[in-house]
């Protein structure tokens, strides 16, 4: 156990009290410590910083500079920030106990005396040494340099709490558009970029002139060659320049990474660096509440096996104004002995046509518009806006075809073929669309009845 | 005993002066350089230098730029350097603390204070290289 020999230490006693100056003083004296001290904040601030004591030890309120602006610029000053502050108050007022230790001090009631030196000694046993290093001022006003520090903070948290307040945005595009916004009005950029963990992808803020250069050099910072990219492009972004460098900086809550910040400018300017940490530090909630609001959205609108829409999202999807407000072409399939399927190459042979007719009708969706649903089972709906011309027997017919040349792959690794049931019909305009499904599913059982594999249309 | 000798790095000759009468009256030996690189220069020619006083705003090569230099190389570990300037941003300070500064110091100096400072690294400084 480590003991503290109060001889090699000094404190430094900041009270304009005179009497209760003198008695801490000579308590402390009387412990064994050297002690300096001053009624004057400003002079304690020259002092320490001249030559770093062991422990500081203020009143929390005192006229001109307090306590804590005092300890705020002691602990902004590498010459002081490792050395430790006492904040003295009056009584127990939970306040001046937050303020003294949101500025990195230690708060006690001034009339405790044991408790003041307890608090001193374990203070500077665990305070880390110092390296001798100091900061002369010279004629330097240290109300100024203190107003400086303040002014700093207060800028600090402002940005903070806009950075937080991107929580939001509930998607990675709103928020990296919001937050490219937020941090061009903080210091100038050629590009400013935001990965996902996962690194599927990317957003990057760039200035027209030479927006692919910066793109690439994005992706190239942050090994992201192929990311889904979301390129922000206007003047609000400066036209890249010759001495423009790389920064990156990982974004994380607690220890889960969450993507990386990156930044192409003059790293020279300290504000860059200093916005670009700031905001690195604070974007990890709103990060993270927005990929946990995407997931969650895809999680509760989107099929995990097949990835097309489930019921509930077709549902929301189909009494958008702008589909009811218009007819639709709409086949339900169904596939035929699916139950046979199962039982003789298992559910994960089932599975695996699930997610193939999943893909079949993604991919016509892509190709030739139209909107996929896993309605349920092994049923699916798509449909298409507008009434075929032909009630839609050709759509129909597409989609039977394209599943009956699906090659399927057993689980012995042998090649299978399924075949769809088909029913199409037309939704009118404001018709309910549970009345329009009914009628498509009533159609795939006619198909079902007159011998499987065929469409019936209207 | 010998008189430790002290580099002032400074482009402003009023300065390079007034260190010169301050610390040379106290029986230090004094030589100058105009700017960061020339400072790096002397540092690297001469092997009498005890300690280093240097400006950080400076043509062709900026202070900062030079503490980092010259403190990459091993042999001026145990060099003292000491910042004197009008700047005192604290990340600045940090920066130079960082690279291996051991004070900085706010110009307009008052004489006693920079002499005090000089006196307690220079002579330790001799003291390590008596050894």
């Amino acid at each position: 156990m480590k003991h503290l020999v109060p001889g090699e230490h000094t404190v430094l006693v900041v009270d304009p009290g005179e009497g209760s100056r003198a008695i801490l003083e000579g308590r402390l004296k009387a412990q064994g410590y050297h002690v300096l001290s001053t009624g004057s904040p400003a002079e304690a601030a020259s002092q320490a910083l001249a030559e770093p004591p062991g422990a500081v030890v203020a009143r929390l309120w005192m006229p001109s500079i307090s306590g804590v602006q005092l300890c705020h610029l002691l602990k902004a000053e590498a010459a002081t920030a490792h050395v430790p502050v006492i904040l003295l108050g009056t009584g127990y007022t939970p306040r001046s106990r937050f303020l003294a230790e949101h500025a990195g001090a230690s708060y006690v009631r001034a009339g405790a005396m044991g408790a003041v030196l307890r608090t001193i000694e374990r203070a500077i046993m665990e305070a880390p040494p110092g390296d001798g290093f100091f900061t002369m001022l010279g004629n330097m006003d240290v109300r100024d340099r203190i107003a400086a520090e303040l002014d700093r903070r207060l800028f600090d948290s402002m940005l903070a709490a806009e950075v937080r307040s991107l929580a939001a945005c509930e998607s990675f595009d709103r928020l990296f558009d919001q937050l490219s916004q937020l941090l061009c009005r903080q210091c100038p950029y050629g590009w400013v970029a935001l990965s996902t963990a996962s690194g599927d992808r990317i957003g990057v803020h760039a200035h027209p002139s030479g927006h692919e250069a910066a793109v690439a050099a994005a992706r190239a910072a942050l090994g992201l060659p192929d990311a889904a990219l979301l390129a922000v492009i206007d003047e609000d972004a400066r036209p890249a320049a010759e001495g423009d460098r790389v920064r990156t900086t990982v974004v994380h809550v607690g220890s889960t990474e969450l993507g990386t910040l990156a930044i192409g400018a003059d790293l020279g300017d300290p504000e860059v660096v200093c916005a670009l940490e700031l905001v690195a530090r604070e974007l990890g909630v709103p990060m993270r509440v927005a990929l946990l609001v995407e997931e969650t959205r895809k999680l509760a609108l989107y099929d995990p096996l097949t990835s097309v829409m489930n019921r509930r999202a077709f549902i929301g999807h189909m009494s958008r104004p702008e589909e009811a407000h218009r007819a639709t072409t709409l086949c339900m399939l169904d596939i035929d002995h699916f139950k046979a399927v199962n039982d003789s190459l298992g559910h994960a042979g089932g599975d695996s046509v699930l997610q193939a007719i999943g893909r079949l009708l993604g991919e016509l969706s892509r190709s030739q518009g139209g909107v996929p649903c896993r309605w349920g089972g092994e049923e699916f709906l798509f449909a298409v806006p507008g009434r075929a011309r032909d009630g839609g027997r050709a759509l129909g017919e597409t989609i039977r075809q394209r599943v009956q040349k699906l090659e399927l792959v057993a689980p012995d690794g042998s090649l299978f073929h399924v075949s769809v049931s088909v029913g199409v019909t037309i939704g009118e305009q404001g018709e309910p669309l549970l009345h329009v499904v009914n009628r498509a599913d009533a159609r795939m059982y006619q198909a079902k009845e007159a011998g499987r594999n065929q469409v019936m249309a209207a | 005993m010998t008189c430790p000798t002290i580099l002032i790095i400074d482009d402003s000759q009023a300065i390079r002066l007034a260190v010169r009468e301050v610390l040379g009256q106290a029986g230090f030996t004094i030589c100058e350089a105009a700017d960061g690189e020339e400072g790096r220069r002397v540092i690297e020619e001469r092997d009498d230098i005890s300690l280093v006083l240097c400006d950080v705003n400076m043509p062709r090569m900026d202070g900062l730029s030079m503490l980092e230099m010259v403190k990459a190389d091993p042999r001026n570990a145990e060099l003292p350097i000491l910042m004197l300037t009008t700047e005192g941003e604290p990340g600045m300070v940090r920066r130079a603390r960082d690279a291996g500064a051991r004070g900085w110091i706010v110009k307009p100096f008052q004489p006693e204070l920079l002499l005090t400072a000089v006196r307690r690294l220079a002579v330790s400084a001799e003291a390590r290289a008596a050894k």
